[in-house]
Order: C-alpha cells, then structure tokens, then sequence
C-alpha cells in the first residue's frame, strides 16, 4: 500500500516507517526537512554541518528503523535526535567555542543596539520585537523559538535542550529579564500591541 | 494559579495555546473579565509569544532538499562490500578512510561564520542554495534577477521581494549578478563586511574563504560599495541614491577586512558593454579626443586626456581583439604618450601635437 504523507498524519506515517515503507520514511523526510534545518541552522553549526547532520540523522533512522519503538510526537524525537547528533559533532571536533550562559553573556547586545531600540521606541511594532528576540544569548533565543516557534510543550523544551525544567525556566526569566532592559519598561510600548482579545 | 508576571503567562501552556492557536478562550475571556487588572502584564507576554512565533525562518530551497535526500537514499541502500581481503578488512579500511576525510573535512573547510550570523539574523525568511556541482549555477531571484553561482558558493535571498523596502540578498563565494531594474527598491548584496547595493546592473562579488576579503566587479551599470560597519551605513542602506563608493562598468574594489577599502582599479580584463555598436574600432586620420570618447562609450570607463594639447594629434589605427589595455597602449605609442591607472581611471599623459 502506498502512503500519502499528504493526509496521513504523523504516527501513522511512523508506524508505516518502521514497517520499511520507503514512502512513508519519504514522507517525514519531506515534512519535517523544513524545520529541522530552520532549528539547526539558528543554533547548532553552520549551514553544511546542519545539512550532513540531517541526513546522517535520516540514514540511521531508515537503518534502525525495526529497533525504533513508537512515539508520541515525531517531531519531538526528530529535534531532540538532530541535536544530540550536532552536539557529538562539535564537541568530537572541539573547535566551537561553546559561549556558556552566564550572566555576563546577557550584556552580548551592543549598546547602540540599545540606543537605537529606545530612541526608535514609538515605531515599536512586532518586527522590532522579533529583532531583539534574535539578539538574545544564543540558549534564550534556543528556548523561546522551541516553545513559541516550534511549538514544544516546556517540557519537550527541557529534554530536547538535555536541561531539568527548572533551568529552563531560569533561562527564560533572564531572557524576560533582558527584555524589559532592553525596552525600557515593556509597558511603555503597550499601547502600540494591542491585539483583539484581551480589549 | 496566581498570574503576577509575564513570565507565569508565558509558562502557562493553556495561555500559550490561547495565544497561539485562541484555543480555550471563553476561560481566558473569562479570566480577564474577573481579572482586568492582569491584563497589561498579560498583554506584554502575548506580544512576545506573537513575536516569537513568527520568528524569521531559514529553509533549504527546493533542489537542496532533493539532494539531500539523494544523499539519504544512497545512505539507505548501501553497495553490498566487495569480497577482495574479506569483509573486516575492508570495514577498517573504510573507517580509517571516513575518519581521516571527515576530520580533514572538519578543520579544514572554510568557515563562512560572518556569512551565516547575516543569514539568522536577517529580519525575514530565507531560501538558501548552496552550489555543490562543480559548475556555475543559475539561481533566478523572484524579482527575475539572476545570480550565477560559482561552486562551493551559497546564497540565501527572500523567496518574494514584494512585500520589502528593499531586494537583499546574502553570499559567501563568488557569484555574478544580473540585476532588474528597479529603483524603488534597491538591490543589496551582504558580503562578509561587505554591502554592495545596485538599482539594476551587472556584476560580480567574490569572496575569500573566510569571507574576510571580497572584490566587487561591474559589467554594466552603477553599484555602490560600502562596508557594514561604515557608521553611515544605516543611511546609505536606505537611501534611494547611491552614495558612498560608486563603481562604473569595468572598475573593480577590494576590501581586504580592514575598514579602508584599497582604492578602485579596472577589471584585469575590461569587457565591451552589451551596449557597445561594435567591437571593431577603425580609424582613418581621426583627432585622438574622438578615439578615446569612442572607446570611452564602448567600454564605459572614464578615460582622462588634456583635450586642447591632443585636438591637432590624427591617429590612423585598426584595434579589434586587444585587451583595453593594449588598444590605450598602441594608442600612446602613436601619440608619443603614456597613460596609468589612477582610482579605476585611465589616465593619459601626452606631450600634443602642433597644428
């Protein structure tokens, strides 16, 4: 039987896979490439280590397919697989220096950044939002684009980023905290975001 | 639960869908009515997940993810091993040879590090091609401009312009750019420290390994240079007009990484104008000023003379095939004159003719 990844939904298509149907194993492939290489290329490596790393993590998925037990969520075991695997690759080579998460990495945003932000305050819109997100310390910028972007429950935020829940949760208050610095008080460009609903 | 803060909205998954997706909203419709006071922190952590959710996105382009999976295929349905010294044997082998390519690989591929911080953090989302063959490829923007991608070079662009001040476009390698017109909405090549920005034209970027070092060449039109860490960058970006370093055809820059550009010089072999009438130059007794304008349009180059010493000097030559170079060489001979390059000009220094 043929499988459309078009329709069939995830666990299906899983299932499918691990019985050695090639097009349903095509069929993750295709759904799940987008994404896969949007998180890695924002965090783990530069742009053809994210592309050996995917489908190094493809290759060995299809090999070990008959060991591969079922899943809840596809996407979930996909993310977590592809950072571990760019993890060993970077830390194998020992050449990336790793920019640890301390609290003197949080003052990483230029000042003129900052100036800039502050003095453009009354045209604050979303997309200035989204450019401060980007310039936040590389593991809050990781956290909040799995949880809001990528849509993982904290949880699956926590063990795709190998944390306990509480240190996530310590990440994204510092990035909170480097948000309402950076913006003064967030509420001063509060009546620029009003969004229906909450009015 | 209590909300006192952003942060117990932003951890609340129940906010979090609401937000995202307006699941549950007659109980947070509910909760705001009980609780208005909440509403301005509420409001500060749904402005971020809305922002965060629409976070800019970097994807493979179309025959990328092809190839990749290509490669995935090959993965899937390995060649059975050849029995020559045994199967161990030939595993060793193959380990050693893997190890040994890939660390290779690792240390030493170039690291395209300035290319790639561009990329993420550009304010919009990206299709990347990579150019993997081992010969030019054609990218064709949606603008119908086109870039030819040498091997080995990547570039990551908007897949439509349309809704965008400007067309802005990433490389790291070499590329040659033949650009639409249209100056309303500039065109914007990023560079290792490099910003080129052109109307429409023709021309090349070349970039070292490490992006440190990129030479850009004109084919035809204007282009604009500067560096990204220029303090007027900002303004030179958005401005309508070309400011900064402007490049006529033919002439070409190179910034070495340091913030001092060297200064232009032409192409090492300047190129007729697709403009040009004709690549025969003839000429039978005619006033050397009207040679060197001939050649001036023909090649869009500035040619710089003292107009009244050489109006009385008449040449007779026939130049087809020679480089520009040559052609202003056997010019001089028969002038008596030298020239010399100055700042992407070609500068002739002649003692005249008498009447």
């Amino acid at each position: 039987m043929k499988t459309d990844w078009h329709t069939s939904d995830d666990i299906q298509l899983w299932n499918q896979f691990r019985k050695g149907d090639a097009d349903a194993f095509a069929g993750l492939y295709q759904r799940y490439v987008g994404v896969l290489y949007n998180y890695g290329y924002h965090f783990l490596a530069d742009a053809a280590e994210v592309e050996d790393a995917i489908q190094e993590l493809f290759i060995d998925l299809w090999r070990l397919r008959e060991n591969l037990s079922e899943t809840t969520s596809v996407k979930f075991y996909l993310f977590r697989s592809l950072r571990r695997r760019i993890r060993q690759v970077s830390e194998g080579r020992s050449l990336t220096v790793q920019i640890p998460d301390s609290p003197s990495s949080d003052h990483a945003i230029p000042s003129y950044e900052a100036d800039y932000i502050f003095q453009e305050q009354h045209t604050l819109d979303l997309h200035r939002l989204r450019e401060v997100l980007l310039q936040l310390p590389a593991r809050q910028h990781e956290a909040i684009r799995l949880r809001f972007f990528d849509d993982f429950s904290w949880e699956q935020v926590a063990l795709i980023m190998q944390m306990n829940e509480q240190s996530v949760r310590n990440l994204i208050q510092r990035a909170l905290r480097k948000l309402k610095e950076l913006f003064g008080l967030l509420a001063a460009f509060l009546p620029l975001l009003m969004y229906p609903g909450l009015s | 639960m209590s909300y006192q803060d952003a942060e117990d909205f932003w951890e609340d998954d129940s906010f979090v869908a609401w937000v995202r997706q307006g699941h549950d909203s007659s109980f947070w419709e509910d909760y705001f009515r009980q609780h208005p006071e909440k509403k301005i922190v509420a409001e500060q952590a749904k402005a971020l997940i809305l922002a965060a959710s629409t976070l800019p996105e970097v994807r493979p382009a179309e025959p990328q993810v092809d190839r990749m999976w290509q490669h995935i295929e090959r993965g899937m349905h390995p060649a059975p091993p050849r029995r020559l010294f045994g199967a161990t044997g030939w595993a060793a082998a193959a380990c050693l040879l893997v190890l040994f390519f890939t660390s290779f690989y690792f240390y030493f591929r170039p690291r395209a590090s300035v290319y790639r911080e561009l990329v993420s953090q550009a304010g919009t989302s990206l299709l990347e091609t990579v150019n993997e063959t081992d010969r030019t490829q054609q990218v064709r923007l949606a603008d119908g401009s086109t870039v030819d991608l040498a091997p080995g070079s990547r570039i990551s662009y908007a897949a439509d312009f349309k809704e965008l001040p400007r067309r802005e476009v990433y490389l790291t390698g070499n590329a040659f750019f033949t650009v639409t017109k249209n100056p309303r909405q500039p065109f914007l090549v990023y560079s290792g420290t490099v910003v080129t920005k052109v109307l429409g034209t023709s021309f090349s970027v070349e970039t070292s390994e490490n992006d440190r070092q990129v030479t850009v060449k004109v084919r035809t039109g204007r282009v604009s240079v500067f560096s990204r860490t220029d303090p007027e960058a900002e303004q030179k970006t958005t401005d309508r007009q070309l400011t900064g370093i402007v490049l006529t055809p033919n002439q070409q820059l190179t910034f070495d990484g340091s913030d001092k550009p060297a200064g232009r010089t032409l192409v090492e072999r300047p190129q007729l104008l697709p403009t040009a009438a004709t690549s025969d130059f003839e000429f039978d007794n005619v006033p050397a000023p009207e040679i060197f304008r001939k050649l001036e349009q023909a090649y869009g180059v500035t040619i710089v003379f003292d107009e009244t010493l050489l109006q009385h000097c008449r040449l007779t030559a026939s130049l087809k095939d020679e480089s520009l170079q040559d052609k202003i060489q056997l010019l001089c001979q028969g002038l008596d004159a030298r020239y010399e390059l100055v700042d992407g000009q070609i500068v002739i220094t002649a003692k005249g003719c008498s009447p």
